[in-house]
């Protein structure tokens, strides 16, 4: 398997590696045990991470909406600009987020992405306005800012997607 | 350069090819091994949170860190003496009823990919709060975060009795 969005287990890192003579200069023979310790952290962390973050603003741009930052863990080339990715003002505190079917591993190839859990945060309102990230549906999710009274409100929100 | 820094692909060098085919695979580091390693360490560096907390925060007691992991402090992991403030925060205090916390505008001494020490700035760009009810509470819980400044923020965490102070989890990005 390849990396993301994959999500590759340590297997996909290749076998246990083991040294072929012990390293005789510590600082210039990398040794199998430090091998296996950065493969064995990579794949567990890959496991867990977020895909994607993002900084969005309902009110920015005049009230059309504004992406602040945007963080990719399959773009770690950078290629997707602010105002690339696929958002879309539904409304007053409304917003969805949809995603590519697929994106290109470091090969090059394209591995199919489904989103499957988020969490998000208000980042500028009070404890009287909430964050709702919906269940994904599809290669989208909805992000709905309320307020206790039960009214849309727009607001800075930080979605993570996984 | 790395943590706090988020970093990207092309810091890891060029995609890597192997100078002749792996005679053993259980002893050789392979090209693909590297790139996919390079790959998979560079996405998550754009994504992971930078730091994660958990804050004991109650009613007339000035908040705790319970526990702390910094991605940019990382060479030796050490649980946190009590009321320890761990390198890299200034400050976790109180003010107008939110948790205030202050974290240092850079991180000394980060060694770059020649081993010389630096500073490097640091910057939060957001984060999300997950209060977390004591045993026994059975209401809801919900919270504040802003940034006033990426190194300054301020956090509320009550439930729905009224009760201004709950613990909470902390993930900044």
């Amino acid at each position: 398997m390849t990396g993301f969005p994959n999500r590759p287990a340590r297997l996909a890192f290749g076998p246990n590696m083991r040294n072929k003579r012990p390293p005789a200069i510590a600082d210039k023979d990398l040794s199998a045990n430090q091998v296996n310790l950065n493969f064995w952290q990579t794949a567990g962390s890959g496991r867990t991470t977020p895909m994607a973050v993002f900084l969005y603003d309902g009110a920015g741009d005049g009230g059309l909406g504004k992406m602040l930052f945007q963080a990719f863990a399959f773009d770690p080339n950078q290629l997707i600009q602010l105002g690339d990715f696929d958002v879309v003002k539904n409304g007053t505190g409304d917003y969805t987020f949809t995603f590519a079917t697929n994106y290109p591993d470091e090969t090059g190839n394209p591995i199919p992405f489904v989103p499957r859990m988020s969490q998000s945060q208000v980042q500028n309102g009070g404890t009287t306005e909430f964050a709702s990230s919906f269940l994904p549906i599809g290669q989208s999710i909805q992000v709905q800012v309320r307020n206790t009274s039960d009214t849309l409100v727009d607001r800075t929100i930080m979605l993570a997607v996984w | 350069m790395g943590w706090p820094l988020r970093i990207g692909r092309v810091n890891f060098g060029p995609t890597m090819k192997d100078e002749r085919p792996p005679a053993n695979t259980l002893q050789e580091f392979t090209a693909r091994q590297a790139n996919l390693s390079f790959w998979q360490a560079a996405g998550m560096g754009l994504v992971s949170p930078k730091a994660v907390l958990r804050i004991d925060y109650r009613s007339g007691v000035d908040p705790t860190i319970l526990d702390a992991h910094f991605a940019w402090d990382n060479v030796i992991y050490q649980d946190l003496a009590p009321l320890e403030v761990p390198a890299g925060m200034v400050s976790i205090g109180v003010g107008d009823g939110d948790v205030e916390i202050e974290f240092e505008t850079d991180v000394p001494g980060c060694p770059d990919e020649d081993g010389i020490q630096e500073d490097v700035p640091l910057v939060f760009t957001g984060g999300i709060v997950m209060p977390n009810l004591v045993a026994g509470n059975i209401l809801f819980a919900f919270s504040k975060f802003a940034l006033s400044d990426p190194q300054n923020m301020s956090i509320e965490s009550r439930d729905s009795g009224g009760s201004a102070a709950i613990p909470f989890t902390l993930t900044l990005w």
